[in-house]
């Protein structure tokens, strides 16, 4: 009974902690409330954040303020073209010590716990490619030696979607690092205000710790402790087939305009991310709202439309809304 | 994290699963099933009503209602027989509940056992939520507003039959019909119908033949025929009433006769005895007859044997006797054997588990048994026969045998009735004996005693008669002893004139003879009784479809009968039986007749069917070019060679006489001897033709 007790609490807990961290982050954010649970959801799975938005909507801001309240070493990097992977990950320069002249390795900007990846799609693919073994291995190997990269470590990537002149869009295999995709609004009329009031004023609030790191590697081990029902992973899976064009359940619209489907990786992140949200909701199972309420971020920039829907102005988030209408649960 | 033990699903929980299955099973039949029969429901009612109102044919009705409620109970396996997982039932109860997939997740975690805190944890909360909800709640039984109309046909249906007939509602439809149409409204059944006319045919054979061969049981039941079909005629019973009832006399009198196990037993007898005269040269013409089963040169030989023996000493007339005996004692041993055979083999048969053959085996070996006793009777008299009938008869009884006890009871009343009739012959050779004697007193006792010898040799050649003869050289003193006696009694009297054994055969041959008349007798009356039920079968369709709107025929049958009856094709009107002359009846050469061509012409002629064949067309070349003759040229040519002088009435009657043969001698079923009847009766000759 005692240790029922104390599961119960580390559950509460794990839903207070979330909590905490978000308020301290919306002391500087205004609004944005789904983006920051997307992105305290992909910080409790282990996964990276690729946030799309125009200028001036806090992408920045809201990356810098959960590195203020997690206390953690935080880094950014403003992707150009002329930037090279060295300037990410590091590099060996010769340092002259008492034994004479040595190759030391030089850390870059990667080997951090928080990373920004400003307007990533501006680098080149080459530069864009040196981070996807950090982000997906979490380690970085230069000149044949191998770095481990601090734990936690999340890459929190921007980028804009007016400004395509001169751009190099991340390939399919890049894209699919990120655990989620959000989409930062335009705020809203109310939250503007807001905006003006808290940012336009003498004093500017004061974030502080809420969370250490150690704390968020015992919160991810608890999300991947929890069980999922088999019905459940199974619909997280029928709406990954059905995304595919030849998926038995797909609807004629993913039929007509999809012409990949979304990776195993998407319902992984889909599962995890859907134990989050339970988790924080303060439930020891995931439910269909769960999975549903995640999809879109977890998929949207994994389905590779084709040229009609292109030409058409189809969204990926309208297909994703028609698989699910169509989906049973049961 | 702290570990904890397996879990297993809550009883709680287990129970409101299945009775949420239970319920959602039942809301589907509810909310799938039950409109749907309601639709159908509607439409039973409204078939109901036209079967009532016969306003198409009756049995297409009854067969569509029957094919309604048929759907009926393939929704409602379909509605029910859907499957209902378990996670369904569990997401049902857990929307109920408002748990956040709970429920179906602790099913889950049950069916595909995992371990650890959460499971326990969500199988706890799993179980807090399902004592929240009932299975009522999460399945609640909507009844759907169509399903309301149920009751309402429900009840239709059953008030249908009592509300609803033909006449009254037809009438309401249509407007009531004048006293002129009222008029008319004499059963259709008992208007001039080929049908009608040929059942009345049949029924008249029907009793010639039971009063000529059937016993009181036939008679009977061919009278009750009679008077129903006369009820018919003259409207006081329905004619579906009447043609049900009279079907099932028919019925009755087709299965009433049956055939008298005894002949059989004495063919085996006779067949036996064949064998064994063969072997005495003074009887081998009489084994060749039996032989050839020709029963009428078997009586002339034995005739023959009792001239021969008459003119024999007494001494070689002993011998005769002696050897016929003989030969019938060896038939009856041999017979004996093969019973005993045949009862081996049964038992070997029976052994073998192979029943069906073994009991085959039983009735030979039981025949064969009965044949030996017949052969051995066949030497008594005729008293000592009936009695070891009665014997065998008492028997049987004993022994439970109720086949074998009726048909030896069968038997002897035949003997009895044999009996009485040789008794009457004796009696007429006995007046023409006393003629003879008053005659004798005028002209002399020599000529009364030739004459009485004459007679009674006219009056046939029955042994009995034959004593006649003898006693009729004696005519003084045998008189008054022979008058109303009793047969059983004449063995008394009969002593010291004791009948010699090839005069006993004949009296078993003619006995044997006379069974196999009978039957053939009641044979004929079974299948006249058999044409009846057919006509009674026919009629019965004929008058469902009567009963409403007689309309509702083949047009093609209606064509061919309304010609059949001396119309051109597309005359006799929409409603056949008004305007037209009545054919049969005071004017019979009436021209269309009424009511002929919309009768039962479909069914008889059986469907038509299409075959699938693809044409090509081709254009002959004739040597003949242009329109050709026109028609008045064709009729003026026809009538150059000359027009046939034979009556019409003069063919009919050659090819009626042709047809009435053929359906006679040969084997054709009830129901196509039926067809040619009615075929001929609609074609009779009318006058002047």
């Amino acid at each position: 009974m005692e240790n029922k007790v104390e599961f119960e609490q580390e559950v509460s807990q794990f839903g207070e902690d979330l909590r905490r961290l978000k308020e301290e982050v919306q002391k500087f954010i205004v609004g944005q409330g789904d983006v920051i649970d997307g992105v305290l959801s992909c910080l409790m799975c282990d996964g990276h954040v690729l946030l799309e938005g125009v200028p001036g909507l806090g992408k920045t801001m809201l990356v810098n303020t959960l590195a203020k309240a997690l206390s953690l070493p935080f880094s950014r990097i403003q992707f150009t073209p002329d930037l090279m992977p060295a300037d990410i990950l590091g590099t060996n320069i010769i340092e002259e010590k008492a034994g004479g002249k040595q190759f030391v390795f030089q850390a870059g900007p990667v080997f951090t716990n928080i990373l920004l990846a400003d307007e990533i799609n501006r680098a080149t693919p080459k530069t864009q490619s040196a981070l996807l073994e950090a982000m997906q291995e979490k380690i970085v190997t230069v000149a044949g030696k191998t770095h481990k990269l601090p734990r936690p470590f999340m890459v929190l990537a921007t980028q804009n979607p007016l400004e395509m002149e001169g751009t190099y869009p991340l390939p399919e295999a890049q894209v699919d690092r990120f655990l989620f995709k959000l989409i930062v609004p335009f705020p809203k009329k109310d939250e503007l205000h807001e905006i003006m009031n808290r940012t336009t004023g003498k004093t500017t609030p004061e974030i502080s710790p809420v969370l250490t790191g150690e704390r968020i590697n015992e919160m991810r081990e608890l999300v991947r402790a929890m069980p999922i029902a088999h019905e459940l992973s199974d619909y997280a899976l029928r709406v990954l087939e059905a995304t595919h064009p030849e998926g038995t359940d797909a609807p004629a619209e993913v039929k007509k305009f999809v012409r990949f489907g979304g990776s195993p990786r998407a319902a992984q992140a889909i599962l995890l991310a859907a134990r989050v949200r339970a988790l924080a909701a303060g439930r020891y199972a995931i439910s269909y709202d769960d999975i549903r309420s995640v999809v879109k971020p977890a998929l949207r920039h994994r389905l590779i439309l084709n040229f009609e829907a292109e030409a058409e102005g189809v969204r990926t988030d309208d297909l994703l809304d028609s698989i699910m209408k169509k989906l049973k649960e049961n | 994290m702290p570990a904890m033990s397996s879990v297993v699903l809550p009883a709680q929980l287990n129970s409101s699963l299945s009775r949420t299955r239970f319920r959602l099973r039942f809301s589907r039949f509810i909310q799938k099933a039950l409109p749907i029969w309601s639709v159908l429901g509607g439409v039973i009612v409204f078939a109901s009503i036209v079967e009532h109102a016969e306003w198409i044919e009756p049995a297409w009705m009854r067969n569509l209602q029957w094919m309604l409620v048929a759907a009926m109970a393939g929704v409602a396996i379909w509605s029910v027989s859907r499957v209902i997982t378990v996670h369904q039932a569990a997401a049902l109860l857990d929307a109920a509940a408002g748990g956040d997939t709970v429920i179906p997740a602790a099913v889950s975690f049950a069916r595909h056992p995992q371990e650890g805190p959460f499971v326990e944890m969500t199988l706890s909360q799993a179980a807090a939520h399902t004592a929240r909800v009932t299975p009522a709640k999460a399945v609640p039984l909507l009844f759907p507003l169509a399903a309301m109309a149920l009751p309402f046909f429900g009840m239709s249906y059953i008030a249908v039959p009592h509300v609803v007939e033909p006449p009254r509602l037809f009438w309401g439809m249509v407007g009531q019909p004048s006293i002129v149409n009222q008029l008319d409204l004499t059963p259709n059944f008992a208007k001039e119908d080929p049908e009608f006319t040929v059942l009345k045919e049949e029924i008249q054979d029907l009793l010639r033949q039971t009063e000529l061969f059937g016993n009181s049981k036939t008679k009977e039941l061919a009278r009750e025929l009679k008077r129903i079909v006369d009820a018919v005629e003259k409207g006081v019973m329905q004619p579906s009433a009447a043609a049900a009832k009279a079907e099932e006399i028919a019925k009755a009198l087709a299965n009433g006769n049956d055939n008298d196990p005894t002949t059989k037993e004495m063919e085996a007898a006779f067949e036996e005895l064949a064998k064994t005269l063969k072997k005495e040269k003074e009887f081998s013409d009489l084994a060749k007859a039996f032989e050839q089963k020709d029963f009428d040169s078997v009586k002339r030989e034995l005739s023959k044997i009792e001239q021969q023996r008459a003119a024999k000493t007494p001494e070689d007339q002993k011998k005769m006797d002696a050897a016929m005996q003989k030969a019938m004692d060896e038939a009856a041993k041999n017979l004996e054997t093969k019973a005993a055979q045949a009862q081996a083999k049964a038992k070997a048969l029976e052994n073998q588990k192979k029943s069906g053959e073994a009991e085959d085996a039983r009735k030979d070996a039981e025949k064969y048994r009965r044949a030996a006793d017949t052969v051995r009777q066949m030497g008594k008299s005729p008293g000592e026969k009936a009695e070891a009938l009665k014997k065998r008869m008492q028997e049987a009884e004993k022994s439970g045998d109720k086949e074998q006890a009726d048909a030896l009871k069968k038997a002897m009343e035949r003997m009895q009735k044999a009996q009485e009739q040789a008794q009457k012959n004796k009696q007429g050779q006995q007046q023409g004996q006393q003629q003879g004697q008053q005659q004798g007193q005028q002209q002399g006792q020599q000529q009364g005693q030739q004459q009485g010898q004459q007679q009674g040799q006219q009056q046939g050649k029955q042994p009995g008669q034959q004593q006649g003869q003898q006693q009729g050289k004696q005519p003084g003193q045998q008189q008054g002893q022979q008058q109303g006696k009793q047969p059983g009694q004449q063995q008394g009297q009969q002593q010291g004139q004791k009948q010699s054994t090839s005069q006993n055969m004949g009296d078993s041959v003619d006995n044997y003879m006379r069974n196999r008349s009978e039957q053939e007798s009641q044979q004929k009356t079974s299948n006249t009784a058999e044409e009846v039920r057919e006509a009674m079968k026919r009629l019965r369709q004929g008058g469902q479809c009567k009963g409403g709107n007689s309309g509702g025929r083949q047009s093609g049958v209606q064509d061919f009968f309304r010609r059949a009856n001396g119309g051109q094709p597309g005359q006799g009107g929409k409603q056949p039986g008004q305007g037209g002359q009545k054919p049969g009846g005071k004017q019979p050469g009436g021209g269309q007749g009424a009511g002929i061509g919309s009768e039962d012409g479909g069914k008889l002629l059986g469907k038509t069917e299409r075959t699938e064949v693809k044409t090509t067309d081709h254009q002959l070349d004739t040597k003949r070019q242009g329109d050709g003759p026109t028609r008045q040229q064709i009729i003026l040519g026809a009538s150059d060679k000359g027009f046939s002088k034979t009556q019409y009435k003069e063919v009919y009657t050659k090819y009626q006489e042709a047809a009435k043969e053929v359906l006679k001698d040969e084997k054709i079923p009830p129901g196509y001897k039926h067809l040619v009847k009615v075929y001929y009766r609609l074609i009779r000759p009318r006058e002047g033709q």
